[in-house]
């Protein structure tokens, strides 16, 4: 948090300009990362609302008076008297334009070559600068080679390691002789082979775009030549959460020939995108259970209910992986398939899991939190208020599933029940409520427990509900009710999510609200006094409802697949 | 048995090991501090003592299904689903065969390091797990609420040959098991070479190295008026010293690599760890570990043959590389359970809490022996096993002939020995 | 009413002049540790207001309000984190911190764990009995017990019926909270147990649950009638065990940890006499020779709260009490979960080989990062800085430690400041590190 905060801190104080033409490097590389008009960005982030909270909060402040923030203030000063201008200018200059750095494999070398290239947003401030640095270079020594050549441009080289170039529109660095002799040519404006024409990049800026604040690009099929065709990824998992999740994805990566990142920030949020190339057609059979088809929605959109905080929805065609588990695990990790199906036989007595409820299994599971008004406690209320959750599956076999899962519903519910009395709560029975026409069960407490200040486990009260193929677990009648009604309504119309989560922080301050005691008196434990703590509190729900929404999904695509991560804040 | 003629091995032993982890790191706090306190924790290192390694298999192993005697129908008959098939079993003579699952343990009986004791329970058996595992640990199944175990009193009996040093460890990640739970003698429990070790705290590796060795070097200082081993200065010091040079050594034993490969299974990992300390000399006599989920009131077959499997193969890995480092004559195994389990297989392919089981002992130092017969499957205590031999007479045998230690004061009493051989 | 005599009598601070080390070593006995501005004021004040400042402080109205969140927060989530980070926020800052060192030697001698009463609310209500007779009356902390929603979950009261007596409260009564082994018979335990059959809790409350109390005569000590549990506690205050029992474990938990038969027949005297009043049982041990003579002094091993908050205090610290608690579990004094009804016996058996490694650490995590707390000693004005090597840690072992240390360890001290590396700051803090990981440190 700190380290988030100083690296704020040093970004508050840059400034910014217009954008460059774009830079090209050498073709040939490993990987490579672009970043345009950093300076501008930053400014337009600085002028948001969420910058400004950060930059009024006590801890930021804290974080200013920290030994590293005042070192590294001390040293900023010193530059700017160094260098006769302020660095808000100097970072405006040299961050306004363009800036790539590329890796390049080296034969019987590890590490890898490196070239950055740099075009600046002002030139006039650059060349005022290259004035300011000469005695500096002096400085460095024979080590140092500097050759001036006519039209403002130095040559330097340190040693045979670091070979740089310094432009009136930039500069160039390379570890490698012929690297910066082929950039200087491209920088230049003139036709070389080129970076962004490789098969990889330019598929990567076909599927994922050529233009971001910031991309970064691996030449995956380069790094196989390099790093070997699987690159670390075992052929089978050891780990089944690892496997059901990573996989899939690993396999079809090792199929693209890039893997991409892009970034974009304006005043209002951000975008962050992660692609490969393929679509489910291009991994083996085996590994297909993860993929939906391009052509549906795949996982279905969060469901619209009251007081909703967040949640996810994922489309896994769970059964198609679970009977595959010999195959995509190790030997290791299969005794805990049978652990687990030993277990699940103790809630579903004579039922055997492979046989009996993986048929039954849909292709998409939802778990959604959502605040709960506890109205069903009939008038008491738990000391600390947590969200009621739930969870709903997709059911192939409605009838069947159906069954299933209300007989797992009702061996839950039953062992609740023992340990009550050690626990004190109320024990409860199982009761049936017509809502909307369906049947939903629940449970109900002997007496109706009272107070305001009810142990946590009255946030709980398991319900269980089938609508059509849907069956719903959740743990608040508000949030099950509401769950009932929204499945009941044809889902909207939407574009193919492999994976969605969403949260809406407004709701999660909400959450934090009602429970700020609380809250408080964790700060107070973690050794604050009372005023900073609420200070402290006070910043965070500000902060949460300074930022309107964070949404995380994955889309799948015949050629393609893609994650973003998207916040926007006021 | 005669000790000295490992000794050769165990030296090479120890020069191999000091070579790779650097003789430095064991023996600096000594050269630093040839102070008073030390000369105790060095001279406690346990050179060429035996070590015994407890591996409790917690749940309640069903021993019919492990050692299985394939030659009495009644076995097949009570066992009409889990059975071992009479082909599929690994025959170690015309009576007994192991469980399929236990190629590793074959393995060590081919080579001579597996005896296994049949039979053995305790009179008015106990079918509850907490309180037949108490029995089991505190060995002393008539009273209830004993507050320390056999191991904990025997090392209480032997204390003065235990001065200075830390006489055995848990590797557990629970409360210290009550099987080692002693009056005057303390055991640390710890999960692995991380859990016991001295901070160096802020500052560069050189700056750690010169706080550690000062403090070191403190701890081992003999004051004005403060020698009296009854002073609790005294006492502080004399611990705080042991400790050190304790976590000195198994810090060093991080660069133990093992000779042969470990199953990346819990009790693997915990077993090569035990085997790190012992080519290291961390010292304790006596190591515990345990394998838990023997359980199995249902299904039992795929949750008992993982964790067979788990057990064949760790304890199979334990010796092959005790073996190559000339340290398995110098180490005893030996695995308990609190009960076995009732001769017929219940209604979903399980079984229930039983009584007598049998006990592996694993060793290169003792002639490996089948002890007893298997008990009749006919004869019952209501469905149950009946035991020949107390887990008792066991104990003292593992006190008296493997550790020399007195098993009176451990056992409360006498009880006759089997021969180890 | 008598004046205490002998070794109890108080000390004649005229005779012998009231230094910084007798401050230092009543601080360190009276509360958790002491920082050097407290050193300071008593060493100003003198022997006898400190004393009278210790039994009656100036409340803080801050203090309470703070820790009345922090109750709240755990009766709210019932959490027995919360709950310890309660108790342990009062002892550290509390404006009364004898009746918090008091409360927790209640707490070991009536030790109870919330793994079985599993109510943080119970837990706390006995926690405040503890609290309000640290320095009151034992007579009416006992009865009090007896009738704690706690003690009777704790102890099987419920299960403790007419016809079928559980001797489990009797039992303990008699052995561990009043007259000690060796002063009873069994049945003596038998008996006592009929008078306490019915003395159940319901709803989280003493019920008399009249339908299961022995009406019988019982007879105990020589005494016969329809006894219940009053008469029972009544009883054994007035064996000779009880003082005796109780003038020991003051001793070995505040003075020193083996005393003589003559100092326990002599405070057991005094107990009577003051009629168990706590307050004027402590007073006179914090003002008497035997507290303040040479055999007490840094005699006691601390426990590992003595040792964890009197380092936090001695180094003007703010705990971390998350980290704390967690920290004082893994060393073996898991505050509301004592192992057993025996409690914690403490002395020797707080140190093993782990937990000396263990308390080594935390001088280190204290000192080199924020992870238990933050201190402020580090920026104290008191703090000679530019001080020589000597001198630094000749100030510091007077600060930390009960003893004086051997010259040979201070210059082994000093030369290792000296040739430490890094800004005075750094280089304090090594020294602190090395200082509060010795064995002397383990000490009080």
């Amino acid at each position: 948090m700190k380290t988030l905060f100083l690296f704020l801190a040093a970004l508050g104080l840059a400034q910014p300009l217009a954008g460059a033409p774009p830079i090209e490097l050498p073709a040939g590389a490993l990987a490579f990362l672009e970043v345009n008009d950093l300076a501008g960005q930053v400014t337009r982030v600085r002028q948001s609302l969420l910058s400004k909270l950060i930059t009024q909060s006590p801890e930021y402040r804290q974080a200013l008076e920290a030994p590293q923030a005042r070192q590294l203030l001390a040293g900023m000063q010193f530059a700017e008297n160094l260098l006769g201008t302020n660095l808000v200018k100097v970072s405006d200059a040299m961050l306004g334009g363009q800036m790539v750095l590329a890796l390049y494999p080296r034969e019987g070398r590890k590490e890898p070559d490196a070239v950055l290239a740099l075009r600046v947003g002002d030139a006039a401030v650059w060349q005022q600068l290259r004035g300011r640095l000469q005695p500096l270079l002096v400085l460095a020594g024979a080590k140092l080679k500097r050759t001036a050549e006519p039209g403002g441009v130095d040559r330097l080289q340190l040693e045979d390691k670091v070979f740089g170039l310094l432009r009136p529109d930039g500069l160039l660095v390379a570890s490698r002789k012929d690297l910066l002799d082929s950039a200087e040519v491209l920088f230049a404006g003139k036709q070389a082979p080129a970076l962004s024409a490789s098969s990889a990049f330019a598929k990567f800026g076909e599927q994922m775009g050529r233009r971001h604040f910031m991309r970064l690009g691996v030449d995956l099929e380069a790094m196989q030549k390099r790093f070997g065709a699987r690159l670390g990824v075992p052929a089978q998992f050891d780990n089944g959460g690892a496997s059901l999740l990573f996989q899939a994805l690993a396999e079809l990566a090792l199929k693209s020939p890039y893997l991409g990142l892009t970034l974009d920030l304006d005043d209002r949020g951000f975008d962050f995108a992660a692609g490969i190339a393929g679509g489910p057609k291009q991994v083996a059979p085996e590994f297909r259970w993860y993929f939906s088809d391009p052509a549906s929605r795949g996982a279905p959109p969060l469901p619209e209910v009251p007081g909703l905080i967040g949640g996810l929805s994922w489309y896994v065609d769970f059964a198609g992986w679970y009977r595959q588990h010999e195959k995509l695990l190790t030997e290791r990790a299969q005794p805990e398939f049978d652990k687990f199906e030993s277990g699940i036989k103790t809630l579903l007595p004579g039922r055997e899991f492979a046989e009996d409820v993986l048929p039954a299994l849909g292709r998409s599971v939802t778990l959604v939190a959502a605040h709960q008004q506890f109205k069903h406690l009939g008038g008491g209320l738990p000391a600390v208020k947590l969200p009621g959750f739930a969870l709903v599956f997709d059911l192939a076999k409605p009838a069947e599933g159906g069954d299933l899962f209300a007989l797992l519903f009702q061996t839950i519910a039953t062992l609740t029940n023992f340990g009550a009395a050690e626990t004190g709560k109320e024990p409860w029975v199982m009761v049936a409520e017509e809502f909307e026409g369906t049947t939903l069960s629940r449970m109900r407490h002997l007496r109706a427990p009272k107070g305001a200040a009810l142990p946590i486990v009255y946030n709980f009260m398991p319900c269980g509900a089938q609508v059509g193929s849907h069956f719903i677990f959740a743990s608040a009648p508000d949030l099950c009710k509401g769950l009932m009604t929204a499945l009941k309504k044809p889902a909207p119309k939407s574009a193919n999510r492999n994976l969605l989560i969403q949260l809406r922080p407004g709701q999660l301050a909400t959450l934090a609200r009602n429970n700020g005691d609380i809250l408080k008196a964790q700060f107070v434990q973690k050794g604050q006094d009372t005023a900073t703590a609420q200070r402290g509190i006070d910043t965070l729900l500000q902060l949460l409802q300074a930022v309107e929404s964070l949404e995380h999904y994955s889309t799948v695509g015949e050629d393609r697949f893609q994650f973003r991560l998207e916040g926007r804040w006021k | 048995m005669n000790t000295t003629s490992n000794l050769p091995a165990i030296l090479a032993s120890r020069r191999r090991f000091l070579g790779q982890a650097g003789a430095m790191g064991i023996l600096a706090l000594g050269a630093q501090a040839p102070g008073f306190w030390a000369r105790a924790a060095q001279g406690a290192v346990n050179r060429d003592g035996r070590i015994l390694v407890l591996l409790q298999l917690a749940g309640g192993n069903d021993g019919l299904n492990t050692v299985i005697p394939h030659t009495r129908d009644e076995y097949y008959r009570l066992r009409p689903s889990l059975a071992v098939p009479k082909g599929a079993a690994l025959k170690l003579n015309d009576e007994l065969s192991l469980n399929p699952q236990l190629v590793g343990l074959k393995e060590l009986h081919d080579q001579g390091l597996l005896s296994i004791i049949q039979g053995v329970g305790y009179p008015a058996p106990n079918r509850s797990h907490f309180r037949s595992m108490d029995i089991w640990h505190s060995a002393v199944p008539t009273k209830e609420h004993t507050r320390d175990g056999w191991l904990g009193r025997a090392m209480d009996a032997a204390a003065n040959s235990l001065v200075g040093q830390v006489p055995a460890l848990a590797l557990e990640t629970g409360p210290l098991p009550l099987a080692l739970v002693a009056g005057r003698t303390s055991v640390p429990t710890i999960q692995g070479v991380q859990d016991y070790r001295l901070s160096g705290g802020a500052g560069d590796a050189l700056e750690q190295q010169r706080k550690r060795s000062l403090i070191g070097s403190l701890a081992n200082h003999r004051g004005t008026g403060a020698n009296d081993a009854d002073d609790d200065l005294a006492f502080l010091r004399r611990t705080a010293t042991t400790a050190i040079a304790t976590a000195k050594r198994i810090e060093a034993s991080a660069s133990h690599k093992p000779t042969k490969p470990y199953p990346a299974t819990g009790l693997g990992r915990r077993l090569e760890t035990i085997a790190r300390f012992i080519a290291a000399d961390v010292g304790p006599q006596v190591y515990f570990v345990s394998l838990d989920g023997f359980d199995t009131h249902s299904d039992q077959a795929q949750a008992h043959n993982a964790l067979l499997t788990e057990l064949g193969g760790a304890t199979r890995a334990f010796f092959r590389d005790l073996e190559a480092s000339g340290l398995a004559k110098r180490v005893l195994l030996a695995t308990f359970s609190e009960f076995g389990r009732r001769v017929k297989e219940n209604g979903s392919l399980g079984t229930d809490h039983g009584a007598a089981s049998q006990m592996f002992l694993m060793s290169g130092g003792i002639a490996p022996t089948i002890h007893g017969s298997h008990p009749s499957l006919t004869d019952l205590d209501e469905g149950d096993l009946k035991h020949h031999t107390d887990f008792r007479q066991v104990y003292a045998t593992l006190l008296e002939q493997w550790l020399g230690w007195p098993s009176e004061p451990a056992l409360l009493g006498r009880f006759k020995q089997l021969k180890l051989g | 009413m008598t004046a205490p005599q002998g070794m109890l009598a108080p000390v004649d601070w005229r005779v012998r002049p009231w230094t910084a080390a007798d401050a230092r070593h009543l601080l360190w006995r009276a509360q958790f540790g002491a920082s050097g501005a407290e050193i300071d004021r008593a060493l100003k004040a003198g022997a006898a207001a400190s004393v009278e400042r210790l039994l009656h402080p100036t409340p803080s109205r801050e203090f309470e309000e703070t820790s009345t969140l922090l109750r709240r927060c755990a009766m709210d989530t019932g959490s027995a984190l919360d709950l310890k980070a309660w108790w342990l926020h009062r002892m550290h800052h509390s404006s009364h911190p004898l009746v918090e060192k008091l409360t927790l030697f209640w707490h070991n001698h009536f030790a109870t764990s919330i793994t079985k009463v599993r109510s943080a609310a119970v837990m706390a209500a006995q926690n405040d009995l503890c609290r309000r007779e640290a320095l009151g009356s034992f007579p009416a902390l006992l009865h009090g017990m007896s009738k704690d929603a706690a003690m009777v979950a704790w102890l099987d009261g419920n299960a403790n019926r007419r016809r079928h007596a559980n001797e489990n409260f009797a039992r303990e009564l008699l052995e561990l909270f009043a007259l000690g082994e060796g002063h009873y018979t069994e049945k003596d335990i038998k008996e006592a147990a009929r008078a306490f059959t019915g003395w159940h809790v319901r709803d989280d409350k003493f019920w008399f649950n009249r339908g299961q109390h022995d009406e019988g005569i019982k007879t105990l000590f020589g005494k016969s009638g329809n006894l219940d549990g009053g008469d029972v506690v009544n009883l054994c205050l007035a064996q000779p065990a009880c003082p005796r029992f109780l003038a020991k474990k003051l001793l070995t938990a505040f003075v020193l940890p083996r005393p003589s038969e003559a100092a326990v027949a002599a405070l057991a005297e005094r107990v009577r006499e003051l009629d168990f009043t706590m307050s004027r049982v402590m007073s006179e041990l914090f003002s008497s020779e035997l507290f303040f003579s040479r055999e007490a002094r840094g005699s006691l091993i601390k426990s590992p709260v003595d040792l964890v908050l009197g380092a936090l205090r001695a180094l003007d610290g703010e705990p971390n009490l998350q980290a704390v608690q967690r920290l004082l579990a893994l060393l073996g004094q898991d505050v509301f979960a004592p192992p057993t009804v025996k409690g914690w016996e403490g002395g020797r058996l707080w140190v093993t080989s782990a937990s000396l490694l263990q308390r080594a650490n935390f001088a280190a995590a204290l000192v080199g990062s924020n992870q238990c707390g933050t201190i402020r000693f580090l920026k104290s004005p008191r703090l000679r800085l530019d001080a020589s090597s000597a001198q630094l840690t000749k100030d510091l072992a007077e600060l930390l430690l009960p003893q004086p240390l051997d010259p040979e360890q201070e210059n082994q001290l000093a030369q290792h400041h000296a040739a430490t590396k890094g800004t005075p700051e750094d280089r304090l803090r090594s020294l602190l590190h090395v200082m509060m990981a010795l064995p002397e440190f383990q000490q009080m």
